[in-house]
């Protein structure tokens, strides 16, 4: 009887690709890591810690409101791309975090890193409230009902505007000072930079894990197919209502940091179109995905601005500077529905698309989309 | 009691119930939420406040009334065929983001053209006033009733009687059957579309019998949405007591509690009803409710 013939292992000398797993570490790493790929890492760690250095105080406030608006769209992007439930009033959690982390400094005088943490958890009991309808609601009427809390919310915001206002003296929006973190005051633009991109650096890696975390595929499961999911064992209730939470938390979070950073809050900022607004940011970034929330965010907060700059670049101010926010506004609708129509997986997926080319040329190999093609 | 406040429940339940007909008609035909359909009302607004100058005769008035009629239909047409139309067999919730798109490109059609202006529509007939059980009536107070119940009952007769409103029911209930009975799913698509679009110009006439034309019109229609909400997305029998009930919550408490809770309180009714009745008062059960 002959031997089974025995197997090589592949040369330890080759280029290990990402592509081939060789054991179960590899599966389960969150990033998997090579050569290249940590190269990568390094040079954008070095160019988003050089930004401050390299652009001018416009496009640097810029990229801190889209990194602000990022974080909320994070939040968005659990519900609505993981979970796939429709929240229309995601300005709500906004609204709830800012006029949170206001009250707490102008009842208690309370800072910036006390009020963060508790503008989340304030913003996590809203995102559960509003995601309580999920035990009985399904489909769109459940989406919509985040609508009706957006109204009730603003609503409430209005009045306790109202009581601040007369109760503190204070006319137009309520002010806020410095933001204190305990160790550091940011003062100035670079300041609030690198402390925005550290946050938003973990609450992507929080993301990324939940993604990949049980709570994450349940989500990914409810979004699918709901009924599957529910037949799998899927507690569908629970896991809409974290999500909605962690929405809210997210979203209180970007309210708290957006109230600072204005140096103040004002209810009429938190309305309808704002919410729409985070809603195009994971549209254009791509539903679902985590880069997707973050591109969505940026671009969606860079254009109307570079929109304005093209205007005044090309001296057509004169002629279109009334008309800027219609501008806006069709910019923002066409880009909608751009992306709609024609990439459906949005930023994310154009990136991939790119990555996939890059790293797998000369083979020619075309992705398949998350959705249904024409 | 009061007769202004029946006569104020009526016409605010009349404004609604015209408004959530535009969303029912094309949720029933499509399943997709029709939330372009506050800038077709905006937008049809606008249009009437430049077409329909002060010292306007009725006639004048019913003319460009009827050509915005048709406009909007067009219109309508125009939304089904170059957006939605593209965008069938993708995800419900993409559908409804491209409403969501086509309501911001209507905004800023407004916003270019009309730049946040606001005004009063000249109504025919604003003069004519009656005295009943002690309060005036205006013949414009009147007139949304009367224009609503024409609406539902012709739209009823439509659906019941007529073919085009038979194969809209059809392709309501199971398109996928109705289209392999050889009806022409994409024309009933776009009528459905046109129609609503339509009936959001009629609504804009209905609600500047009682207020002016501007941006709070969005809200307003937003409003329309929620009854549409509690009565049954894809329901007309649903329709008249949702339009009625949020009519009654919002007059009580406008005029006895608190104003600016008025403007919330069609959200909190929808809530209380779909918390007890979660597919609206009428609405069908969706079995596959795939997102």
């Amino acid at each position: 009887m002959t031997s089974p013939p025995v197997l090589r292992e592949p040369s330890r000398r080759r280029r290990r690709s990402p592509y081939l797993r060789t054991d179960y570490r590899g599966e389960l790493t969150l990033f998997p890591y090579s050569g290249p790929r940590l190269t990568v890492i390094a040079v954008t760690v070095a160019l988003v810690a050089a930004y401050p250095f390299l652009a001018n105080a416009f496009w640097l406030g810029v990229i801190n409101l889209a990194v602000i608006a990022a974080i909320g769209a994070l939040g968005l992007q659990i519900v609505t791309g993981m979970a796939g439930q429709l929240s229309l009033g995601h300005a709500a959690f906004l609204a709830v975090g800012g006029f949170f982390a206001a009250g707490l400094y102008l009842h208690l005088g309370l800072p910036l890193w006390v009020a963060g943490p508790a503008a989340m958890l304030a913003g996590a009991t809203a995102g559960a409230i509003a995601g309580l309808p999920a035990l009985r609601i399904r489909g769109f009427y459940l989406g919509i009902t985040t609508l009706a809390v957006q109204y009730v919310v603003i609503a409430i915001g209005l009045k306790y505007q109202g009581y601040l206002q007369t109760s503190f003296g204070t006319t137009g929006s309520l002010s806020l000072p410095m933001p204190d973190l305990g160790f550091v005051t940011l003062t100035t633009t670079t300041d609030w930079y690198y402390f925005l991109v550290v946050l938003a650096g973990v609450v992507i890696l929080a993301v990324t894990n939940l993604k990949r975390s049980d709570l994450g595929r349940s989500m990914l499961a409810v979004r699918q197919r709901e009924l599957a999911a529910e037949a799998l064992g899927v507690n569908v209730a629970r896991v809409k209502i974290t999500a909605f939470a962690l929405s809210g938390a997210l979203g209180g979070l970007a309210g708290a940091l957006s109230a600072y950073y204005y140096r103040g809050v004002g209810i009429e900022d938190f309305d309808l179109l704002l919410s729409v607004e985070f809603l195009a940011m994971i549209i254009v970034g791509g539903l679902g995905s985590v880069l997707g929330a973050v591109l969505g965010a940026m671009f969606v907060i860079a254009t109307p601005l570079l929109v304005g700059q093209l205007i005044a670049a090309f001296g057509l101010e004169g002629l279109l500077g009334q008309h800027l926010r219609a501008i806006e506004l069709a910019v923002f609708a066409l880009t909608m529905i751009g992306f709609l129509l024609f990439e459906p997986d949005g930023l994310a997926g154009v990136w991939q698309r790119l990555k996939t080319y890059v790293t797998r040329w000369p083979f020619k190999y075309t992705g398949m989309s998350t959705q249904a093609k024409r | 009691m009061d007769f202004s406040i029946i006569v104020d429940i009526l016409k605010l339940a009349s404004v609604y119930g015209v408004l959530a007909l535009g969303f029912v008609i094309v949720y029933r035909t499509s399943r997709v939420l029709n939330l372009a359909q506050p800038g077709v009302v905006l937008l049809a607004g606008l249009m009437a406040l430049t077409f329909i100058p002060r010292d306007a005769t009725p006639t004048r008035f019913w003319l460009t009334a009827l050509v915005l009629l048709v406009l909007g239909a067009l219109a309508g047409l125009a939304l089904y065929a170059l957006l939605l139309r593209p965008m069938a067999g993708q995800s419900h919730i993409s559908q409804v983001l491209m409403t969501l798109a086509a309501l911001f490109l209507l905004q800023a059609i407004s916003e270019a053209g009309w730049r946040g202006e606001s005004g009063f529509i000249p109504m025919p007939g604003r003069q004519v006033r009656w005295e009943v059980f002690g309060t005036n009536v205006r013949l414009l107070d009147v007139a949304p009733v009367v224009v609503a119940a024409l609406v539902v009952v012709g739209l009823a007769l439509f659906y019941r009687y007529s073919r085009s409103g038979r194969q809209m029911r059809a392709v309501a209930e199971n398109p996928a059957l109705a289209a392999r009975r050889g009806i022409n799913i994409e024309k009933i698509g776009a009528v459905a579309w046109a129609i609503a679009a339509a009936l959001g110009v009629v609504a804009v006439f209905l609600t500047s019998t009682q207020g002016s034309v501007s941006l709070l019109l969005v809200g307003t229609t937003l409003k329309g949405f929620t009854v549409a909400l509690v009565g049954g997305l894809d329901s007309l029998s649903g329709l008249v007591p949702a339009a009625l009930l949020v009519a009654v919550a919002e007059v009580i408490t406008v005029r006895f509690i608190d104003q600016q809770l008025g403007e919330a309180i069609p959200y909190v009714v929808l809530l209380v009803v779909l918390v007890v009745k979660p597919w609206g008062l009428a609405g069908t059960r969706e079995e596959l409710d795939r997102v």
